[in-house]
């Protein structure tokens, strides 16, 4: 049973979009979508409704379909806009929190192995809710294709504005995180980098790691004493996202190296050798090794 | 199955149109309704 319905759910996939077209979709991301170039669209399924019923589903359903999620998220990359017809022929209030749940388990579980085909019996569905071996095809298992779908739906005006929306992403997709969070990061509206309560809270709940989120603040922030602090009093790695100048600020560095002793390394000279501010760090080094570090530095100066 | 499956590679390929490709899909469609019918008459 479970053959035919992987076999038209891959007829449906090709007819979208082959492989060979979805190569340039995937190598720019800003690739233009052009009908031209496909037999169908996801519009061509919907509309068969009754004759296609397999494809089409309604509410939970459609997404809890690991068959029409694998569509979606194909017809979904080469035309973000489709998820909002999509959504409207669901008419349903918690679509897009739903959706986004399914997304972000699309993406995070996608590198997992499936099952060898005599254990898929005909209930079986990948982690990633989608069938992945057909998926496959389009997005290699390679560590960094499936992560272009977050740039993809950034893109969409719906989640583009959310704070919210940022930040479940973010803390929802853990893998292959330096570079898609770097790229997406660095894409934000400037708004959105001039905000510190967005930023503290991507700080605190979902990433602060790789310059994330101060290294891409505004100026304004970067040189404000009280973030500054506020930032070193979650991590003391902070400090180096601020402008320079609180590496001579006594009660931005003393917050730092509590938290974070490596950044001694940084600080200003005439603050190495303060006595309180060495013996914390020295207090909070890791191990030997990093302690005799901090010794040599203080014993040069 | 492998041969239906080589089959059926080669037939999505050799699809050139959108009328074509509709018309597989439905044709898969209720292939799917017959092995669902065939799989309930066979649990019964």
């Amino acid at each position: 049973m479970t053959f035919y319905e992987k076999m038209l759910c891959h007829a449906a996939a090709y007819f979208i979009c082959k492989p060979e077209v979805f190569k340039d979709y995937l190598d720019d991301i800003d690739y233009q979508y052009d009908a031209e170039n496909h037999l169908i669209s996801y519009k061509d399924i919907t509309t068969k409704k009754g004759e296609l019923p397999f494809l089409n589903g309604s509410c939970f359903h459609s997404l809890k379909n690991h068959y029409i999620m694998t569509l979606l998220i194909l017809c979904f990359y080469i035309e973000p806009k489709i998820y909002n017809s999509f959504k409207e022929e669901e008419a349903f209030d918690l679509f897009d929190e739903f959706f986004l749940k399914k997304f972000i388990e699309c993406i995070e579980n996608y590198g997992i192995s499936e099952l060898p085909i005599e254990m898929q019996y005909h209930d079986y569905v990948h982690k990633s809710g989608i069938v992945k071996s057909i998926l496959e095809t389009y997005f290699p298992d390679d560590g960094i294709s499936i992560y272009k779908l977050v740039r993809k739906f950034f893109m969409l005006k719906d989640f583009k504005g959310s704070k919210e929306i940022y930040i479940k992403v973010m803390r929802g997709i853990t893998g292959n995180s330096e570079d898609w969070k770097t790229d997406l990061f660095s894409s934000l509206d400037k708004k959105l980098l001039d905000d510190e309560e967005f930023l503290f809270d991507v700080s605190k709940k979902a990433c602060n790691n790789w310059g994330i989120p101060f290294g891409y603040a505004s100026k304004r922030i970067k040189n404000n004493k009280l973030f500054a602090i506020k930032a070193c009093n979650i991590s003391g790695s902070n400090l180096t996202d601020f402008n320079t100048k609180f590496y001579s600020d006594r009660d931005v560095v003393l917050l730092a190296v509590a938290s974070y002793p490596d950044s001694y390394e940084w600080i200003d000279d005439v603050l190495k050798k303060d006595k309180l501010i060495y013996d914390l760090a020295l207090l909070n080094a890791e191990n030997d090794s990093r302690k005799n570090r901090y010794k040599k530095i203080y014993e040069e100066l | 199955m492998k041969n239906l499956q080589n089959t059926h590679q080669e037939a999505i390929k050799s699809v050139k149109d959108k009328k074509e490709a509709i018309f597989y899909l439905i044709t898969l469609e209720k292939k799917l309704d017959e092995s669902k019918v065939k799989k309930t008459i066979q649990i019964l």
